[in-house]
């Protein structure tokens, strides 16, 4: 029955909204509030705002983990139901010090800084608990910088790309909704002498401010 | 819609940097005599090339930093934390006016143009070998040479070591004198049995050795 109950919850056009949309009526039941043409608010119209600041961490592998944070714009046009777009600013940071024998000390700090577009659906919808799945794709700034005792200090960059995917847990609470973000990421930027991997398996906690 | 996309083209250049450019802020002192050897001190900003390896957690610098004097390539003695490059340039330049460059293990350089004014020097008027006996080849012994003359005392310059045709002596420019002095340790090999070292400075005075068996 449980999986019964999910499936209705997944299908239904009652139930997923992306966020801070409200939900379409089915037609099947009588509804318990006016037909939605009649007393649709103004602000249904048109399209609605969030946005989101989260902090977390990120691990690909070896010394490639670190702190990493994101913004995320939330665009919900009207008539999309379920979906919406984010525009979401990340970064990551990877960091690691080193004693070279006869030398002194090094500090290696690689700064990842994503911008993707992020398509987002809403797949469960509850009072209090909803779930999204995002996909993304979009340009990575990666920054690399070396610091020493020894040696003068040097930034370099390269631009590249980064692909997403996840699913966020979201739990509304009024005008604030905060929420849990996990997703992997794949992307590339290649900066000489090099090897990292700027990205990983993510995992971050935020909060969500529905816009006026 | 030509100025967004000139002006992202823009953007996507400056993203992408490589290494910083080796610059060198000063050369000290910046002009030298002929005749002394003169120790440099090359004030530059040098971002050693590092491999690094976040899987492993490695970094690998690559420390290898080379001095030229015009073609003239001179010892790398130390480089301190603030990137001050310390090294020696024999006195065997010409008077004149030469670029001073800095070459990093990766090839990058940074050159200096006219960092080095070479003056006229104050010469011995000759050299004089303090006698050498027998010697086996490649195998070091010690050579004295004296500077004769007016100025013989005062000279702390270099000189050029040479043998005879058919033959090679180690090191070919001598460490600089002292006092008008010069102790080294050298080593010969020769196809003849019968050696002679021959000693010049670039203003032309030479001074020989007696001929000595090499066994």
């Amino acid at each position: 029955m449980r999986w019964l109950a999910l499936l209705f919850l997944l299908c239904s056009p009652a139930v997923v909204a992306a966020p801070g949309g409200s939900p379409r009526r089915s037609t099947g039941k009588k509804p318990k509030a006016p037909p939605p043409a009649a007393t649709k608010p103004a602000e249904q119209e048109r399209t609605r705002y969030s946005l989101a600041l989260a902090g977390g961490a990120f691990h690909g592998g070896g010394f490639n983990r670190g702190p990493q944070g994101s913004a995320q714009l939330t665009l919900t046009p009207p008539g999309w139901g379920r979906f919406a777009i984010d525009v979401e600013l990340g970064w990551r940071l990877a960091r690691f010090r080193r004693d070279i024998p006869g030398s002194g000390g090094m500090v290696s700090a690689l700064h990842s800084i994503p911008l993707s577009a992020v398509g987002r659906m809403n797949l469960v919808r509850m009072a209090h608990l909803r779930l999204d799945v995002r996909v993304g794709v979009g340009p990575l700034l990666a920054l690399h910088h070396l610091s020493s005792d020894f040696s003068s200090s040097s930034v370099r960059s390269a631009l590249g790309w980064e692909l997403l995917a996840g699913a966020q847990l979201r739990f509304p609470l009024g005008t604030l909704e905060p929420f849990l973000d996990v997703r992997v990421g794949l992307g590339e930027a290649y900066i000489p002498f090099v090897t990292g991997r700027l990205t990983g398996v993510q995992g971050l906690l935020g909060v969500r401010y529905q816009l006026p | 819609m030509r100025k967004p996309v000139s002006i992202a083209a823009l953007v996507l250049l400056a993203a992408c940097q490589d290494w910083p450019e080796l610059v060198i802020r000063s050369v000290s002192p910046s002009e030298m005599r002929a005749s002394e050897a003169t120790a440099l001190a090359l004030d530059a900003e040098l971002p050693l090339p590092t491999t690094v390896d976040y899987g492993k957690g490695t970094l690998e610098v690559d420390t290898r930093v080379s001095v030229s004097i015009g073609t003239l390539e001179v010892p790398t003695l130390a480089v301190s934390p603030q990137g001050v490059i310390s090294t020696r340039v024999p006195s065997v330049l010409v008077p004149g006016s030469y670029d001073v460059k800095v070459t990093l293990g990766d090839g990058r350089t940074a050159v200096r143009r006219g960092g080095l004014t070479v003056v006229e020097g104050v010469w011995p008027e000759g050299y004089s070998i303090d006698p050498i006996g027998p010697q086996r080849r490649l195998e070091p012994f010690t050579l004295t040479v004296r500077a004769t003359g007016a100025n013989a005392a005062a000279f702390r310059g270099n000189v050029r070591l040479e043998t005879g045709v058919g033959g090679s002596i180690g090191p070919r420019v001598s460490e600089p004198f002292v006092d008008g002095v010069l102790t080294q340790q050298v080593v010969v090999d020769s196809i003849q049995s019968n050696v002679v070292i021959r000693v010049t400075d670039i203003a032309g005075h030479v001074g020989t050795s007696n001929t000595f068996t090499l066994q």
